[in-house]
């Protein structure tokens, strides 16, 4: 392999690579703002600047590919002096305005400016202003705080597979915005805000909501498809304020789609039932947990019984209920159920060419692999039990007596006799299987609400009470 | 070792350590200068650092505070809680701002953040109340400071 | 007994009483006033001028707090208790003179209530019946902290009874009389003449060792500080009167500033002449009659004793007050110490020295 010097270090890479990534390895950060390792290189914020030997400029380090014997400089006074001017020059139209900013914590030009600028500035003319055109649900818009890097413009066109975002006039004039100021459509629009490395482009989701240093971050797997795209839960005080992808190049490389983004709004619905309900007469009515599983337990004790199966549950889940069901009776049927015309991983596949795949549940492949067979039609028996973690497409059941064990809201809720409350994915632990067989573990950010159960815990308390019955 | 000192016969006696006592009693009943503040008609002089009642500052019926948090962040008390909302005249404004007086210990850290020099402590000392004990925002926001 | 000795005997009862009733409001004012300016505080001054309504403030807010009594008192000894306390102090100023005689109509008018030949052993055995009343408010409180204080109010008080009785043994040997009115006109004699200036024959000059015995027993007996004991804030909250509130508690209080008024009495009346005239009044006295307001036949030299005996009782109770705020208050061990193994052992040397000197013939 060859090598090359970094500020005194030496440094092995793969020819092909640019400075930055290999200045990285050597534990060498230099600061950025149009490169992104994602998207293409541009070198046009000229953050980057190192002194290379034998150059008689400094040359930007996203666009230098390292060679056999190169001696890098990132920390002499010119490349300091560099940085400082190309900071000046960032900030000359930036507004002070960190205070509102949602960026602020988390904001590559603070951390840049506090890093390599100046305390001190000699522009003192008016700084520029623009209006702001509505760029959709998604994202909130305030080109003052631009800086003019593209990287937007680069990911609709590279990454998103849709050129919406160009940058019109130029000079001092320039306005990076939507052609002709429509709104975004694309479904991946969350992630202008991740890359954006200003507040120029902000969720509207996540507008004045926490600031980003009060957030506690939690790392997990999307349940939003069986892509299983590696994401970030950011939450405070039990609650959950927004969800960021994180970096897997085997999976999601850097981004995730809007609808596993705020995906976990479904946890903190008001809709949600978090407390165990019986049907009566007038409609759904909260009961105790023991009186619950009570009556769960008379009704699979006879008859033909169905066990349906989220295929958006856990593998610890699933084989924790298909145990529980041989030890309470022979002659459970135990089926699959996840997103409606994708009952096999073979019938899986990716949706946009992008991230998204046809199945909406995070773990088909895991329950295939465990053995489970899919539901064919409809349902059919006469006590029908629906596992579900909170995503699963529910299908028709026809059934003497029906219950829900997991998240469902109050319409969904309405059709079965009994509902006790489960985990969403933001409150428990356990691995999923995705589309391509990669294994990855789920984490829990924040405590369950109310007196919601985990499936472990309504099955043991079903098991307790049928060898009570049975002692009796 | 402690040096065992044994007083005298006429210290012993104490009568003349009484009779000493007494006058330095009637010295100062006499001739010391009395202390007491009379104080509502006197007020003592307290430093413009003294960091007493907490007002929101505003300019023109507008508050400064953008709700940038930073206040509840550096605050060691966790006293501040601050709702951030959007209106027409002001981009971002606390929609709610509280200072919980019980759990607050007067540092200052959150005048010394505030990078809109919106939070302040005043050199009002008058703080005692019958039932407020969280400062809401209409509270705070009344100009009551000179800082 | 004619209707004038009658007449006579309510005056000189209304004239005691009242008097006695006056020192209350007067020395709250006094001790809080005095208590603050020798801390160097100002005290209560917003009442009236000097604060001087603040005695009548206090005395209205004791008479209309509500009076209760907790639920775990014996209803009886508990109620009855403040006014054993209060009514032995007033007793006890029965027998002092506050001032010479008079002839009126023939009858001599002799300015004090009872003219007993017992009179300081009635002052003493009167005095010690005040200890019932703080043993009965501890007692009936049923509070372990107000038994305590009772507890050591009455150790206390026996101890110092002893002191006391022997510290003016001394002076009644000198006298040949425990009554004291005798005592206080004896006390008119010259003792010695040093030029111009006569020296009387107070108590203090021909006992002061004596006299010290008996200021300290004094202090001792009207549980005030340095021997307050029985209250001992610090380690008994309020002793015995800690389960009173409102009049009741006043009523102690007001035991406490009569038993000092009856305290400062009995000091003047023995060792500082009583109702003599204080040096250089006998001038004034001649001035004043020359004047001629008041009628002849020494009304005026009655009026002058009266003054000279206000002002030396008004004197030693200030005393009172200076020592309380200069002095800490004892622990118990140094209290018993001091009135068995000191005071009680010079009462008896006193006793036995004066003994020695009258034998001599020297007093």
């Amino acid at each position: 392999m060859p090598k090359c010097l970094i500020d005194g270090k030496e440094v092995e890479f793969s020819p092909g690579e640019n400075l930055v990534k290999v200045a990285k390895r050597a534990g060498v950060e230099i600061p950025v703002f149009c490169y992104h390792p994602g998207l293409s290189v541009v070198a046009q914020c000229r953050m980057c600047y190192v002194e290379v030997e034998k150059m008689p400029k400094l040359q930007t380090a996203c666009s230098t590919m390292a060679a056999e014997g190169m001696v890098v400089k990132t920390q002499s006074e010119a490349v300091k002096k560099g940085r400082q001017g190309t900071m000046e020059f960032l900030l000359l139209n930036h507004p002070l305005d960190c205070p509102i900013c949602d960026k602020a914590g988390e904001c590559d030009l603070q951390d840049n400016s506090f890093g390599h600028g100046s305390a001190n500035m000699r522009h003192s003319e008016e700084r520029r202003t623009y209006v702001d055109v509505d760029m959709g649900p998604v994202i909130q818009k305030n080109m003052n705080r631009c800086i003019h890097c593209t990287r937007c413009i680069r990911f609709g066109d590279e990454v998103a597979g849709i050129h919406e975002m160009v940058a019109i006039k130029r000079g001092n004039n320039i306005d990076i915005t939507t052609i002709d100021g429509k709104q975004l459509k694309t479904e991946y629009a969350g992630n202008y805000s991740d890359i954006c490395p200003t507040g120029s482009l902000t969720l509207k989701d996540f507008r004045f909501k926490k600031r980003a240093w009060m957030l506690k971050k939690t790392e997990t797997v999307c349940e939003g498809c069986s892509k299983g795209c590696n994401m970030e839960i950011q939450h405070e005080g039990n609650v959950v304020y927004r969800c960021v992808p994180r970096e897997n190049l085997e999976i999601n490389k850097h981004w995730m789609c809007d609808e596993g983004r705020f995906n976990y709004r479904y946890t903190q619905d008001e809709s949600r039932i978090v407390d165990p309900t019986l049907r009566a007469p007038d409609g759904h009515k909260s009961a105790a947990w023991q009186d619950v599983v009570a009556t769960l337990e008379s009704k699979i004790r006879g008859g033909e019984v169905l066990f349906l199966l989220g295929t958006d549950l856990t593998n610890e889940e699933l084989s924790a209920i298909r145990e529980a069901a041989s030890t309470l009776r022979t002659g459970i049927k135990i089926r699959t159920f996840g997103t409606l015309g994708v009952t096999k991983t073979s019938e899986d596949g990716s949706a946009d060419n992008i991230l998204k795949m046809k199945s909406k549940t995070s773990n088909l492949n895991g329950a295939e692999k465990l053995g489970l067979e899919p539901l064919a039609g409809d349902a059919k028996a006469d006590t029908v039990i629906v596992f579900r973690g909170g995503r699963a497409a529910l299908p028709r059941v026809e059934a003497k007596w029906s219950a829900g064990v997991g998240v469902f809201n109050r319409e969904e809720a309405s059709g079965f006799d009994s509902v006790l409350p489960g985990l969403a994915f933001t409150e428990k632990e356990g691995t999923v299987v995705n589309h391509a067989g990669i294994g990855q573990r789920i984490s829990r950010a924040v405590r369950p609400k109310g007196t919601c159960k985990s499936v472990p815990e309504v099955l043991m308390s079903l098991l307790n009470t049928k060898s009570k019955a049975g002692q009796a | 070792m402690l040096a065992q000192r044994k007083p005298g016969f006429l210290n012993r006696m104490y009568l003349i350590e009484v009779v000493r006592g007494l006058g330095i009693t009637m010295k100062n009943f006499l001739f010391h200068k009395k202390v007491t503040l009379q104080f509502p008609e006197q007020r003592r002089d307290y430093s413009g650092r003294y960091r007493g009642q907490h007002y929101i500052k505003s300019v023109n019926g507008v508050e400064n505070c953008t709700a940038c948090m930073l206040c509840p962040t550096v605050c060691p008390a966790e006293c501040i809680h601050i709702v951030a909302g959007e209106r027409e005249d002001k981009e971002k404004y606390p929609v709610k701002f509280e200072i919980d007086s019980l759990r607050c210990c007067f540092c200052g850290m959150c005048e010394e953040a505030c990078p809109k020099d919106a939070i302040k402590l005043s050199n009002i000392y008058e703080m005692s109340q019958k039932n407020r004990t969280v400062y809401e925002k209409d509270f705070l926001l009344e100009q009551r400071g000179n800082k | 007994m004619s209707s004038l000795e009658t007449t006579l005997m309510f005056v000189k009862i209304a004239i005691v009483l009242m008097g006695l009733l006056l020192t209350v409001p007067i020395m709250l004012f006094v001790e809080r006033r005095g208590s603050a300016l020798m801390q160097n505080r100002l005290g209560p001054n917003r009442m009236g001028p000097f604060g001087l309504f603040q005695a009548a403030c206090d005395v209205v807010k004791f008479i209309f707090k509500e009076d209760r009594a907790p639920g775990h008192v014996n209803k009886f000894y508990y109620t009855i208790a403040p006014w054993i306390a209060v009514i032995p102090a007033f007793m006890t100023f029965a027998v002092i003179p506050f001032a010479g005689s008079l002839q009126i109509d023939g009858v001599e008018a002799k300015f004090l209530i009872a003219n007993l030949d017992v009179g300081v052993l009635y002052c003493f055995s009167i005095a010690s019946l005040g200890v019932y009343g703080i043993i009965m408010a501890g007692w009936a409180s049923n509070n372990k902290y107000s038994l305590l204080g009772s507890l050591r109010s009455s150790a206390q008080m026996i101890s110092y009874e002893l002191t006391l009785g022997l510290s003016i043994v001394g002076l009644m040997m000198v006298f040949q009389s425990v009554n004291l009115g005798e005592i206080a006109a004896a006390q008119g004699e010259t003792l010695i003449q040093l030029g111009p200036i006569s020296v009387p024959k107070w108590g203090v000059f021909i006992q002061p060792l004596g006299f010290i015995l008996f200021l300290v027993s004094m202090f001792a007996e009207t549980n005030r500080l340095p021997f307050d004991l029985p209250e001992g804030e610090s380690e008994l909250i309020a002793g015995y009167h800690l389960e009173y509130g409102s009049m009741r508690f006043a009523l102690f209080m007001m035991a406490e500033f009569v038993n000092m008024a009856v305290a400062s009495g009995l000091i003047a009346t023995l060792f500082f002449g009583g109702w003599q005239l204080l040096p250089g009044m006998g001038f004034l006295v001649g001035q004043v009659e020359n004047l001629g307001i008041l009628p002849p036949g020494g009304w005026v030299q009655v009026l002058f004793q009266g003054l000279s005996f206000v002002i030396k009782v008004a004197f030693f109770m200030w005393f009172f007050v200076w020592v309380r705020w200069t002095l800490p208050r004892f622990r118990f061990d140094q209290l018993m110490n001091l009135g068995w193994k000191v005071l009680f052992p010079l009462g008896l040397v006193n006793v036995l020295v004066t003994g020695l000197l009258i034998y001599k013939g020297v007093l």
